[in-house]
């Protein structure tokens, strides 16, 4: 039987990349496209829409996911509100509610679909909670002083998946956390995300003294470790 | 006399670094957020020169500005600023059957976005004169390396945004001149109480006093560390009230 996955957030280049790179392996392809977002461009996905912003929105993809197959082997959040740098600085105005909007957005957004598709991740076999995110989300990797909205929406969405890994791991799910390259064009935006989410960490030689099971790593586009 | 402007300084660690500073004889402006909680009116008559009630709600733009606005007037300039103002929202887990994320903006809005607004109103007041202090309640709730709790907090959440802003605004304005220090208190008793008569919890489970430290202790240890001069002042670090630096 074919695995399942659903991609939360395939209407982006890094989202239609996923969904290409899954059809490849022989995934079974839920694309869910974001509101705002043009419907994944991909033959052979199943098509559904998620609004970011509400949590009913989420639930009723998970709903209609649970009528077609029952269960997921493997959920991939890719929300990103921000994919150009705000070029303000602490001293010039911040835009507040706009930095509220981004956080509901990219922290929040993410959230809202794991809490809709758990109940169908734990039907399935997979068990397997994948995140897209960038290097703007690392405090210590941050070496700039602009694009607030950017960094400070995506941080706290890090501290919520160390805590869903620290509650779920121990329930038998695994965790991939994916950095995606700023510089790469629409064509490269993903590359190796798939790869990366798909395959088992538990046994590589290079993790042999610490598993990327058993705790929670970020990794970029290359496979480096990112620092939180 | 040096100057010092407070947000949250109506009750526990706000109130108690307020003491702290007018103990040392700065002139602390402190802002107010519980108008009908007494404690600072009380607070004034102790230090009817020294004390500046001001009132500040850091979740809104227009109340932050409002309050440099009016710093401005009596003082012109400010040495140090200290963001203790914080709020808390929803929690989720296993145990919770469904997570309201309905709340979580709540306490992003208060400790994370708070702290811009008050050093992006201020930075005016700062940049010409005085020691330049920036100083920041934050947390180990915020670490996401040792991140330790097995339900989604949007407290954790919010202080892992507060220290992201953080290391931005360090990134700038430590070049210029300014210096940052970032406080964990420890596990600290507050009472959340908001106005006369609001019963004052005991602390106590099954005759035990639950929570490590009281807020005055926490108070010392972070008015020590604001004031201290550092001769590494390159590095943003973490430290919490027993003098230990955590990750981030």
């Amino acid at each position: 039987m074919k695995k399942t996955v659903v991609i939360a957030g395939a209407g982006d280049p890094a989202g239609i990349r996923l969904a290409k790179d899954f059809l490849k392996k022989g995934y079974r392809v839920f694309a869910a496209h974001l509101s705002g977002q043009q419907p994944c461009p991909v033959d052979g996905v199943e098509a559904l829409e998620i609004d970011p912003m509400s949590q009913e929105s989420a639930d009723k993809a998970a709903e209609a996911v649970k009528a077609r197959c029952g269960s997921v082997d493997m959920l991939v959040v890719n929300y990103d509100s921000c994919p150009v740098p705000d070029l303000k600085s602490i001293l010039d105005q911040p835009d507040y509610p706009g930095m509220v909007r981004a956080y509901e957005y990219n922290s929040i957004g993410p959230l809202r679909a794991i809490e809709a598709f758990l109940p169908l991740l734990k039907e399935g076999a997979g068990k397997r909670v994948c995140a897209v995110t960038s290097l703007a989300s690392s405090n210590n990797a941050a070496r700039g002083f602009v694009d607030f909205p950017g960094h400070v929406s995506k941080a706290p969405l890090n501290m919520a998946l160390n805590q869903l890994f620290n509650g779920l791991r121990p329930q038998g799910f695994t965790f991939r956390v994916y950095c995606k390259d700023p510089e790469a064009g629409p064509d490269k935006a993903g590359e190796f995300a798939v790869e990366y989410f798909t395959r088992n960490r538990s046994n590589e030689p290079e993790s042999y003294k610490h598993s990327d099971e058993n705790r929670l790593v970020m990794r970029d586009w290359m496979g480096i470790e990112i620092p939180w | 006399m040096k100057n010092v402007v407070i947000s949250g300084a109506d009750r526990n660690i706000g109130l108690e670094i307020a003491k702290q500073f007018l103990s040392r004889g700065w002139r602390v402006f402190a802002g107010r957020f519980l108008m009908e909680l007494p404690l600072l009116d009380e607070l004034k008559k102790d230090y009817p020169d020294a004390l500046e009630i001001v009132p500040m709600d850091v979740s809104k733009e227009e109340s932050v500005q409002a309050a440099a606005e009016q710093v401005a007037k009596m003082a012109g300039t400010v040495d140090m600023l200290i963001h203790n103002a914080a709020g808390f929202g929803g929690q989720a887990g296993e145990k919770t059957q469904r997570v309201d994320y309905s709340t979580f903006a709540v306490p992003y809005n208060i400790n994370a976005l708070g702290a811009m607004r008050l050093v992006h109103s201020f930075a005016p007041l700062m940049k010409d004169s005085g020691i330049k202090r920036l100083c920041f309640v934050s947390s180990e709730a915020g670490v996401v390396s040792v991140a330790h709790r097995t339900e989604v907090s949007s407290y954790c959440m919010s202080k892992t945004a507060l220290n992201m802003a953080l290391r931005l605004m360090f990134n700038q304005l430590q070049p210029m001149g300014y210096t940052f220090r970032l406080y964990h208190p420890g596990w600290v008793r507050s009472a959340r109480i908001e106005k006369p008569g609001d019963p004052v919890p005991t602390f106590e489970v099954d005759g035990k006093l639950v929570g490590k430290f009281w807020p005055w202790e926490a108070a010392a240890s972070a008015a020590e560390q604001f004031i201290e001069d550092r001769d590494w002042e390159d590095r943003m670090v973490l430290i919490d009230n027993e003098g230990a630096a955590w990750p981030f």
